[in-house]
């Protein structure tokens, strides 16, 4: 089933509907919402909702997952700050950990899709999802250049142990904190972010 | 040993009302609790690949083990007070959800796998600290580390979905405490 967005557009507005067309005022409100209420009317959206194991099955193998890519730029992080593996080279270091910061994402884009299906409206309608996708699109494209550049040896063990360097691995594991805690303020967001967030109620 | 009174004067605290009726009181520890979640799991996890001798045993077992466990006990120290403080919010409710109690028997299970691999295990480090396979024991300890911590994030994110038998309550009548979403 497709959703026919213009003609629900033109179509007279139910009392619900009434209620949420203050959403369209703001960036992406309004077609997000309608998006997310066709999404949730789906037979799958039911079906991830009622089968009552799925959403905490999903969210657990979510957090082991977000361990196993927060693991792995932590490892890479520690290489760089001095903290941990000095006997290994950065190389070393990147090809042991490097795998699992891109099979955890993957595990995470899985798991994550179930959870927007099941609960489009409670998932899609938050300024913290919003933010949280940017963000994970910059870590992943900050730990893809890296990773490349590493093992293409276009950082050399001099250069990556630089001031700069290590500023640039602080900041890179304060954006998968910020990450996760996002991922936690998905629930709470219209308390968080007060009328910033488009939560429809 | 009836440990209700004990849990009842608990939740009757001045820090236990402050964490269950505070908006931000729980979910400030949630929060915290979450991220020392991840890196306990995040940080053993290297270790216990490393015992399996994966993806490779060509660094040292105890550098890994050394650089890592560091870290894991710091983020367990962390998730053990902010665990506590979030327990403190519902004692008596907290201590008759099956899956805060197998979530302890687990963590109780996964203590005595370490404390095992710590004082007899160990003892042969030298013979597979790198370059070698690892005995068979050694891999069995790593598996049953991975599984456990695996089955703990699980019992610990059920513990939120847990609903007491008994007569159902709308929810629309109950004080907005969390602002409506539980989870």
């Amino acid at each position: 089933m497709r959703p026919d967005w213009g003609s629900l557009r033109l179509a007279k507005l139910s009392p619900t509907q009434a209620r949420f067309r203050g959403c369209a005022a703001r960036p992406m409100g309004g077609g997000m919402l309608e998006f997310s209420r066709w999404l949730e009317g789906t037979s799958l959206s039911e079906w991830i909702r009622v089968t009552d194991w799925i959403i905490p099955f999903c969210q657990s193998v979510h957090i082991a997952a977000v361990a196993v890519v927060f693991g792995s730029v932590f490892m890479i992080d520690l290489r760089i700050l001095g903290l941990a593996g000095r006997s290994q080279t950065l190389r070393e270091t990147n090809r042991r950990f490097a795998p699992w910061f891109w099979g955890g994402l993957a595990v995470l884009l899985a798991t994550g899709s179930v959870l927007v299906i099941g609960e489009p409206v409670r998932s899609l309608m938050t300024v913290s999802f919003r933010v949280k996708m940017i963000l994970i699109v910059v870590g992943a494209i900050i730990g893809g250049a890296f990773i490349a550049a590493v093992q293409r040896r276009q950082i050399s063990w001099g250069a990556a142990q630089s001031g700069s360097a290590r500023l640039i691995g602080l900041l890179v594991l304060l954006l998968w904190i910020t990450i996760i805690v996002l991922g936690r303020f998905i629930a709470w967001d219209p308390d968080i972010f007060g009328d910033l967030s488009p939560y429809p109620g | 040993m009836d440990i209700q009174p004990m849990l009842r004067s608990l939740e009757q605290t001045a820090f236990s009302q402050w964490v269950t009726l505070n908006p931000f009181g729980f979910r400030v520890f949630e929060t915290l609790h979450v991220i020392a979640v991840v890196l306990v799991f995040g940080s053993i996890l290297v270790v216990d690949l490393r015992l399996l001798g994966f993806p490779s045993t060509r660094q040292s077992f105890r550098e890994i083990a050394g650089d890592a466990l560091r870290w894991t006990w710091i983020a367990f120290t962390l998730a053990v007070v902010t665990g506590f403080v979030m327990f403190t919010s519902k004692p008596v409710a907290y201590s008759q959800n099956p899956f805060f109690l197998i979530k302890l028997g687990l963590l109780a299970l996964a203590g005595i796998n370490m404390l095992v691999f710590e004082l007899v295990l160990v003892r042969t480090v030298e013979r597979w600290d790198r370059d070698v396979p690892t005995p068979v024991s050694v891999r069995l300890a790593g598996t049953l580390s991975l599984l456990l911590w695996l089955s703990v994030i699980f019992a610990g994110r059920w513990i939120g979905f847990y609903e007491p038998p008994g007569p159902t309550v709308d929810a629309a009548t109950l004080p907005d405490v969390f602002g409506g979403a539980p989870f």
